[in-house]
């Protein structure tokens, strides 16, 4: 049988077919035996299903299936109004508080700087950690345009840059 | 001081007019009144437990939070049967996308083993008690692939028309008169096969 018929006679039995193709399969059920045998069945089948579903029930407690129901409820719409603000301020964080921090920090060292360099007459000079414990020579050369620091502990002798810096280099010596 | 509302002795309209403004206990009289029948339904197109729980309860937030789109045209019921049923149609999907092409996906709708079984001409489901019909339609149930379990629920169950199953299920109306063919076909088959090892 073709798929096509088998399908006809299935929309007949759901009251899916127009009139006259309902005329033209219930004539062709009245000379094929093999077409109405699977009406039959396919007839018995839906009768058992219709109104014959199992009743099943929830596995679980009202209060505890309730409860997770109701949690998710208070916290989409919680979720909303807290939302904006967090948003804003995450917004803002991501935005401006990284540039702030960088701008302050640029700023106190360049307030440093000009600090140190008032005090300054020459294009060399050296800063005097005021810790105790250590000391920190700045040597700049404008010419060179390069600055180098050494930090050293007050408590062992004095170490002498070596290598790369000799006396007749054109670094000023203070 | 405003009167304590006798929930239960409410009709589910008078709960959804009390929940549509706002009113949490009258929405969890519905839930109560209704729980069993959406993870019921949940079940049955899952046939998972844990998933038929998880998604009756997406049914109920999304149920609560578009009660005000709830304008009466059909029962509180059947709103929020089709809920559900929309969003296991979505989950089984999503598993239908993980699923790697198979013999038995392509066999959905040309029927596979289906095409070659006999017609069964007794009824295997006459004189049988109401809760053992339930039974083994139940367990027969089961034994089909998802979509043709789909296409039967939504038919049999929610008596459904071809085209609004094919809308549901985002396919051609000849697929689903494919689909319920065949599917109708096993359940055929299964049926009469518990009633033969009854007989045994």
């Amino acid at each position: 049988m073709k798929h096509e018929l088998e399908l006809k006679l299935q929309a007949l039995l759901d009251g899916e077919l127009t009139g006259r193709e309902t005329e033209e399969i219930a004539a062709l059920l009245e000379r094929d035996a093999e077409a109405s045998a699977l009406l039959g069945e396919l007839r018995n089948t839906r009768t058992a299903l219709r109104g014959n579903e199992l009743e099943i029930k929830l596995p679980e407690s009202r209060e505890f299936y309730w409860s997770k129901i109701e949690r998710e409820i208070t916290r989409l719409e919680q979720a909303p109004a807290t939302a904006p603000a967090s948003a804003w301020w995450a917004a803002l964080r991501r935005r401006y508080v990284a540039t702030l921090g960088t701008v302050g920090v640029s700023a106190a060292l360049m307030l440093t700087a000009v600090v140190h360099f008032r005090e300054l007459s020459s294009d060399t000079f050296d800063v005097e950690n005021l810790l105790g414990e250590t000391t920190a020579l700045t040597f700049r050369s404008e010419a060179n345009k390069m600055s180098l620091v050494w930090i050293y502990d007050n408590e062992q002798p004095e170490a002498e840059p070596d290598g790369e810096f000799d006396d007749d280099d054109t670094i000023p010596q203070t | 001081m405003a009167l304590k509302k006798d929930y239960p002795s409410l009709e589910d309209m008078a709960l959804v007019r009390a929940a549509q403004r706002g009113d949490m206990q009258a929405f969890e009289e519905l839930m109560g009144r209704h729980r069993d029948k959406i993870y019921a339904r949940a079940f049955s197109m899952m046939r998972n437990e844990e998933d038929a729980i998880d998604l009756s309860q997406e049914a109920w937030v999304k149920g609560w939070q578009r009660l005000k789109q709830f304008q009466g045209d059909s029962s509180y019921l059947t709103w929020m049967t089709r809920i559900i049923i929309n969003l296991c149609l979505d989950q089984l999907r999503k598993h239908k996308r993980q699923r790697a092409d198979s013999i038995e996906l392509l066999e959905e709708e040309s029927g596979g083993v289906e095409r070659q079984m006999p017609v069964v001409t007794s009824n295997p489901t006459e004189r049988l008690e109401r809760g053992e019909l339930r039974q083994r339609i139940d367990r027969a149930l089961a034994l089909l692939s998802h979509e043709h379990r789909t296409v039967l629920i939504l038919h049999e169950f929610e008596e459904l028309e071809y085209k609004e199953i094919a809308k549901r299920m985002q396919c051609s109306i000849g697929t689903v008169m494919s689909r319920l063919f065949y599917a109708r076909r096993k359940m055929a088959v299964l049926m009469a096969g518990y009633k033969r090892e009854e007989l045994k």
